[in-house]
């Protein structure tokens, strides 16, 4: 140990906990039994001197009161024999009478032929004690009736204390070994009480660790710390277990549920695609007969004379407006839902938006009698621009549904960072009961007008459901009589251009008098008599009716079921079109664009153009956006057609 | 210390004008020195009954009856104490002048031929008898000095001291060279 104690220091802190009490325990009763012993043994060798000097004192009293006698009378021979008696006491090595004037009167030593070791004359007071590291030497006087006759000088050697004390420390070695033996023996039972439960412990923490089983448990044994530690063990364990079961319960729970939710939307995906695709399917079957449908009768519609045939033929016209707009709000739905997943926003200016809805929904206002007024300066919002002309589309369409009388108001002022695009209408209003539950879907302010107001409720809906998507905010305000107002807030981009409103749209003067526009709109038909069209669709049914329609407004129409045709026709010499529209799905490898393109190289000239399309492909529907020209949806409204066209031309 | 010192000086003077003046005498000075110095040891190493003495301060008297050749010596010690008592040693040469009574009565060798009656005409107790001749012992003395071939020693008869109602110590009686007892005396 004394040889390396650095590291056997270090190696203590490794050892286990039994044998390191044991250590404690061993040094510490051999120091104490080391202390212990070296203190009685210092404390017996004391005493044993003690006694020896009283011992040799009472022995050299005796000698000198039976001496007396002896040294009055000078008998030298005497004084001998009372000496040789001493020679009893084995650790007595001399002793020496000296008379009255403290001459040697005799003496007596141990070993006879040595060197005599009593001086002649005696140099020690009386009463002295001699301690000379070997000898203990005590001086007696010789005292009779208050006369001094002489001295005694008795001389033990200190073979007592030496021999005592060396028993003593081989005693104490033993008892001190067996006493360790004795208290290491006893006290490694005693450890285990102490010991075993943390060992038991460290092994439960060990097999737990290991195989990762929190159902084990460590046993207590006593309610001492070890033991409060132990059922603290054991509480932990619990809770941890516990809490691992809740977990796993609700880790399955959570695994079965999204198993669940992912067959369930599995399934839905695969329901939404089958519906999206017969829809899909559907609509672009419908459209084209619906389109006709419309045409013929606008055609029919000129065609009768009879009065009460011409009611017949309105509500005609009238039925299929309705079903037509039905059918649009339904397959809307689905088509912008699609959008608002891949939309993103972009600064949109809120003139040329609401422009270009404008245009529609002047000549429908105007059929009812009512004024469409709209009232903004250029703000540029930040919004995707196809959901928000959806929008506001609606709420104009809605705005006009519901009111017979007046006329609807379509204005945008700042509101902060916002802009507020406020529809207002003077409409019956929308009781108060009922304006929370508006924008459900299904649900109109006045059930009874279904029939005869067309639309299914949806269109509120829609508006809601984009409204929230992009994050803005539509309120309602309504008195019933009076009318509504339907507020949408929309993030503005910048400062308004600064711009008279009449400089920004010269040529669309639709702030003005809605009569007077149509009355322009009528005069530049008639002035366009002359005007040529080219129409590229494969359909026959839709061609036959576009044309029909565009001849009677008064153009001239060369229509082509497909692009080699049409080339072919301008490379004989055909009379060069003023505007070209064409359908976008023209057969394998043609598309609207490509015609429009391949026509316009032929012709030589930037022939303005648009292209109209049933799709109801989402994908399709893109691509014909990212050409760049103007899209027209399948069915073509009259209205709109008619002020595309003019658009273009003028 | 002082005292035995001065006693001790003494002593070497006297020795040595003992020998000066006397110088035939029958015995040396040394001895009779010795002699002196035995005589006043008994002193020390007798014991008296308190009846002995009228107080406790009353002095041992020694008394030298006949021709005494170490008196002088012995006058040495006269007024040293032993124990609480002095020492008195006085001279006689009647009879008459030691009647008053003495401690320790020396018998010089003069006086020999009047032993006999001697002891009949001392009829007081608590007396140390001391003589110096052949036979003092068992006629009636107590102790007698001798001189042996190298030394001077003693006799004791110790029943003539418990007689005489004295207690010898027993150190002094080791050292007797014989103890007595009254052999023809005993009925």
């Amino acid at each position: 140990m004394s040889r390396a104690p650095l590291s056997s220091r270090w190696r203590y802190r490794d050892l286990p906990i039994q044998r390191k009490i044991s250590i404690i325990i061993v040094i510490g009763m051999a120091s104490a039994m080391i202390v212990t012993v070296a203190n009685f043994i210092s404390f017996d060798r004391e005493n044993v001197k003690r006694d020896l000097g009283e011992e040799m004192r009472v022995l050299a009293r005796i000698t000198a009161v039976r001496s007396a006698a002896a040294v009055a009378f000078g008998d030298r021979q005497n004084a001998r024999e009372n000496l040789s008696a001493l020679a009893l006491r084995s650790t007595i090595q001399h002793a020496c009478i000296y008379d009255e004037q403290q001459r040697l009167f005799a003496f007596f030593q141990r070993l006879e032929n040595a060197q005599p070791v009593c001086p002649p004359l005696l140099d020690v007071a009386d009463g002295q004690q001699k301690d000379s590291g070997q000898l203990l030497e005590v001086v007696e006087p010789i005292f009779r009736k208050g006369l001094r006759l002489g001295y005694v000088v008795v001389a033990s050697d200190l073979s007592p204390i030496a021999e005592r004390t060396r028993k003593w420390i081989v005693t104490s070695v033993f008892v001190t070994m067996a006493a360790l033996l004795v208290a290491f023996l006893m006290t490694r039972r005693l450890q285990r009480s102490v010991v075993q439960p943390i060992i038991d412990l460290a092994q439960i923490m060990d097999r737990v660790r290991g195989s990762n089983n929190l159902s084990l448990r460590a046993s207590t044994q006593g309610q001492d710390e070890v033991g409060s530690l132990v059922e603290s063990f054991n509480d932990m364990l619990q809770i941890i277990e516990k809490n691992n079961r809740d977990l796993e319960l609700l880790y399955r729970e959570l695994v079965g549920k999204s198993a669940e939710a992912e067959a369930t939307a599995a399934s839905m995906e695969l329901r939404n695609q089958q519906i999206r695709d017969l829809f899909g399917s559907a609509a672009h079957d419908l459209r084209q007969p619906l389109q006709a449908m419309s045409i013929f009768i606008q055609t029919l519609g000129k065609k009768v004379q009879a009065p009460d045939q011409l009611q017949i033929v309105d509500k005609l016209r009238q039925a299929t407006q309705n079903l037509s707009s039905l059918f649009k709000e339904i397959l809307d739905v689905s088509r912008y839902e699609f959008d608002l997943s891949v939309a993103g926003t972009q600064p949109v200016s809120i003139k040329q938006l609401v422009g270009k809805v404008f245009l529609e929904f002047e000549a429908l206002a105007q059929e009812k009698g009512l004024e469409l007024r709209f009232h903004s300066r250029d703000y540029r919002v930040l919004a995707h621009g196809a959901l928000l002309e959806r929008i506001i589309r609606n709420l104009l369409s809605n705005a006009i549904r519901y009111t017979d009388s007046g006329g609807v108001l379509l204005g945008c002022r700042r509101r902060g960072k916002r802009l507020a695009i406020e529809v207002w209408d003077t409409g019956r209003g929308i009781p108060a009961q009922k304006q929370q539950q508006i924008f459900n879907r299904y649900v109109q302010a006045h059930d009874e007008e279904r029939e005869q107001r067309g639309g299914f409720g949806l269109g509120l809906a829609i508006v809601k459901q984009f409204v929230d998507s992009l994050g803005y905010k539509l309120t309602l305000a309504s008195k019933e009589g009076q009318g509504t107002v339907f507020r949408l807030l929309v993030p503005l981009v910048d400062e308004p251009v600064r711009v008279r409103q009449e400089s920004v749209q010269p040529t669309m003067p639709i702030h003005q008098d809605t009569a007077r526009v149509m009355d322009i709109t009528l005069e530049r038909l008639q002035d366009q008599e002359a005007t040529r069209i080219l129409l590229v669709d494969d359909n026959a049914d839709v061609r036959s009716a576009l044309k029909l329609t565009l001849n009677e407004w008064g153009f001239e129409v060369d229509d082509f079921a497909d692009v080699p045709t049409m080339l072919e026709f301008y490379r004989s010499g055909g009379r060069a079109p003023d505007l070209i529209i064409s359908d976008y799905e023209l057969g394998q490898d043609m598309t609207g664009d490509r015609a429009i393109h391949q026509a316009r190289t032929s012709l030589r000239r930037e022939v303005p153009a648009f292209i109209v399309t049933g799709t109801e492909d989402p994908g399709v529907w893109q691509t014909v956006q990212a050409t760049g020209f103007t899209v027209l949806r399948k069915p073509v409204r009259p209205a709109r057609l008619r002020a595309l066209i003019n658009h273009l031309l003028s | 210390m002082m005292f035995s010192l001065r006693t001790g000086l003494l002593a070497l003077l006297l020795t040595a004008t003992a020998i000066a003046q006397a110088p035939d005498a029958p015995r040396d000075a040394a001895e009779q020195q010795v002699r002196a110095q035995f005589v006043y040891n008994f002193a020390n190493f007798v014991e008296w009954p308190d009846d002995a003495f009228a107080n406790p301060e009353a002095p041992i008297k020694i008394c030298l009856f006949g021709a005494v050749d170490f008196a002088p010596y012995l006058y040495t010690f006269a007024g040293t104490l032993i124990g609480s008592r002095p020492l008195v040693v006085a001279k006689a040469n009647e009879i008459e002048e030691i009647k008053a009574g003495c401690h320790i009565l020396y018998v010089g060798w003069d006086e020999r031929v009047r032993l006999p009656t001697f002891w009949k005409e001392i009829q007081y107790i608590y007396v140390l008898s001391i003589g110096d001749r052949q036979g003092f012992a068992d006629k009636g003395g107590i102790v007698n000095i001798l001189r042996t071939r190298d030394r001077v020693q003693f006799d004791v008869n110790i029943e003539n001291a418990l007689i005489n109602g004295l207690f010898l110590d027993s150190d002094l009686l080791a050292l007797a060279r014989v103890i007595k007892r009254n052999t023809r005396s005993a009925p």
